[in-house]
């Protein structure tokens, strides 16, 4: 049984249609990369799943709910949580109240402070737990914007660019973690554009072009796709392979 | 470093407010006359108002430019309470903070949909449409005369001082207690970033309706009180002033702590008794007063006065 379901959703702002009609199945467990050029509508599927954005048409089932309606500060109860494509954080508060806050639906008292710290540690950022946002570099941030996710004991993690402005050292760090939550069973939606750092990682990809779902399939499949070649990967990354 | 030490602890927001309390309980010890202790009633319920006022926007970061309505609000309700359906003042003051508070919960709906600026202006609207009752209902509210032969406080002084500090210690700790709590990690992240707050699970309509709400309640409380200590009320406790008036105490003492607003409160009330000499010239000089803190020490006048820190709460 799928743990998300993304049914023929839709959405057009005015006369552009952003998201047309897609569809896809979420297996728990699985990291899967969304995958596609820019305006493709990646960001927007994950505003309709999330509930940030109203849809046109179409319907979202998590774990048997329908969550079409659902209000974005309801699905973090349900299991759902997800970051931004833009590092943001609660500029005031320390790295540990910035995850501390996200423990306070599910957990009480000292349980709070202390699920923030192991959240910190998963993360590597102990050295940090005091130090206000702004004086982290940007790879620490995209760590802190994980581990505040990671807060809300999410079933399914959906991550908007998380290697976006990363150093390449930055980005197998950032691997390892992403690899570390799979191990704990959780079910992780990457939007990527790294892709020779998300193939490796991802069970399976979803190639979105126009709004529209162009292939999906595992990164081997969608490598070798001509029809993603040409709207997206581009002939050298054909000749990579 | 013993020195260093002895700082730290001075810049500990706690450490300032119990500070001032206590030198707040000596006044009546060495207050010149009663007209001295007067003002110093007054600048108690012009602190727990503007703790009420920084309660909302400088920790929930909701900005109201109609605080008036709860102050005059409170007012009205427990004059209106105790005169004619003669309920003791000191019970009509807590069933105005009640009512207040309802009033809360009720505004705070529409305001849920409306920031910044509009927000604002949809808030300066309150008071006025309140004002608007007062004036037409004029058999109950008593039109531009208001109202005056209801319940008074004590006799003594004193005992309304106390009563007074009381209410500043109660509305001190109150708030030192929410900051401090999960209440206080979770309405700074509301400020912070109402989006990520969201998203992380956070249901920022119903914080902003209780904070809107306990705001209130506060707020309510210190008009209340206002109006059995004077005696009698007039429309001028909804007027924009009223609601300016806050505004100035919080912005000149520092908005988000705790101390500032106490002291802004102080400071200001002073100040306004000796305007009151010179009544045409008082609110241009409140707006240069406002003007120059703003220009020059936007975090408030006190460079003392510790913000909400880190650590789940406030100072």
């Amino acid at each position: 049984m799928a743990l998300l379901e993304v049914i023929s959703l839709s959405k057009n702002f005015g006369g552009l249609v952003a998201v047309n009609d897609v569809s896809f199945q979420i297996s728990g467990g699985e990291i899967v990369g969304l995958i596609g050029p820019n305006g493709a509508g990646k960001t927007t599927i994950f505003n309709l799943i999330s509930g940030l954005v109203t849809k046109s048409r179409g319907t979202v089932v998590f774990k048997s709910t329908d969550i079409t309606k659902v209000k974005p500060y309801q699905l973090v109860s349900l299991g759902i949580c997800r970051t931004f494509q833009l590092t943001s954080s609660f500029s005031e508060m320390s790295v540990l109240d910035n995850v501390k806050v996200a423990t306070v639906c599910k957990t009480k008292g000292s349980e709070s402070a202390k699920k923030a710290r192991e959240t910190i540690g998963l993360v590597g950022l102990e050295e940090y737990e005091g130090s206000l946002p702004g004086e982290l570099p940007h790879g620490h941030l995209k760590r802190l914007d994980i581990a505040r996710a990671l807060a809300t004991s999410p079933e399914l993690l959906l991550l908007d660019e998380p290697f976006s402005g990363l150093a390449i050292s930055e980005v197998r760090g950032l691997t390892e973690v992403l690899r570390r939550l799979k191990g704990m069973g959780i079910t992780l939606v990457i939007i990527e554009h790294m892709l020779r750092e998300l193939m490796p990682l991802a069970d399976r990809v979803i190639v979105l072009s126009f709004g529209e779902k162009l292939k999906e399939g595992s990164p081997e499949e969608i490598v070798r796709d001509q029809r993603v070649i040409e709207a997206y990967l581009g002939k050298k990354w054909d000749d990579a392979i | 470093m013993e020195s260093f030490k002895l700082t730290r602890i001075f810049l500990d927001g706690r450490i300032q407010s119990v500070l001032l309390l206590l030198a707040l309980g000596t006044v009546p010890f060495w207050a010149f006359n009663l007209w001295f202790v007067r003002i110093f009633i007054i600048a108690n319920v012009f602190a727990v108002y503007a703790l009420s006022w920084n309660l909302l926007v400088g920790y929930t970061g909701q900005i109201s430019f109609g605080h008036a309505f709860f102050f005059g609000g409170g007012a009205y309700a427990s004059v209106l309470l105790n005169k004619y359906l003669g309920i003791p003042a000191p019970l009509a003051m807590a069933m105005s903070g009640v009512m207040c508070g309802l009033a809360g919960v009720i505004l705070g709906y529409p305001c849920l949909r409306v920031r910044g600026i509009y927000l604002a202006l949809m808030t300066w609207a309150f008071p006025l449409i309140f004002l608007g009752f007062v004036m037409y209902f004029g058999e109950v509210f008593g039109r531009e005369m208001g109202i005056s032969g209801y319940q008074g406080l004590s006799l003594s002084y004193s005992v309304n001082y106390y009563v007074s500090l009381a209410l500043v210690v109660l509305t001190v700790l109150a708030t030192m207690v929410i900051v401090n709590s999960r209440f206080g990690l979770i309405i700074q992240s509301i400020r912070d970033n109402e989006v990520l707050a969201e998203s992380v699970g956070i249901n920022i309509s119903k914080y902003k309706i209780l904070f809107f709400s306990l705001s209130g309640v506060i707020a309510g409380i210190s008009g209340a009180f206002y109006a059995h200590f004077l005696k009698s009320i007039t429309p001028e406790l909804l007027a924009v002033d009223m609601s300016i008036l806050v505004i100035i105490m919080v912005i000149v003492g520092g908005l988000g702590s705790i101390v500032g607003p106490l002291m802004g409160a102080y400071l200001v009330t002073f100040l306004n008794n000796y305007l009151l000499y010179i009544p045409e010239l008082r609110m241009m000089i409140y707006a240069i007063v406002l003007i120059v803190t703003l220009f020059l020490r936007p975090k408030g006048l006190l460079p003392w006065s510790p913000k909400m820190g880190s650590g789940g709460g406030a100072e």
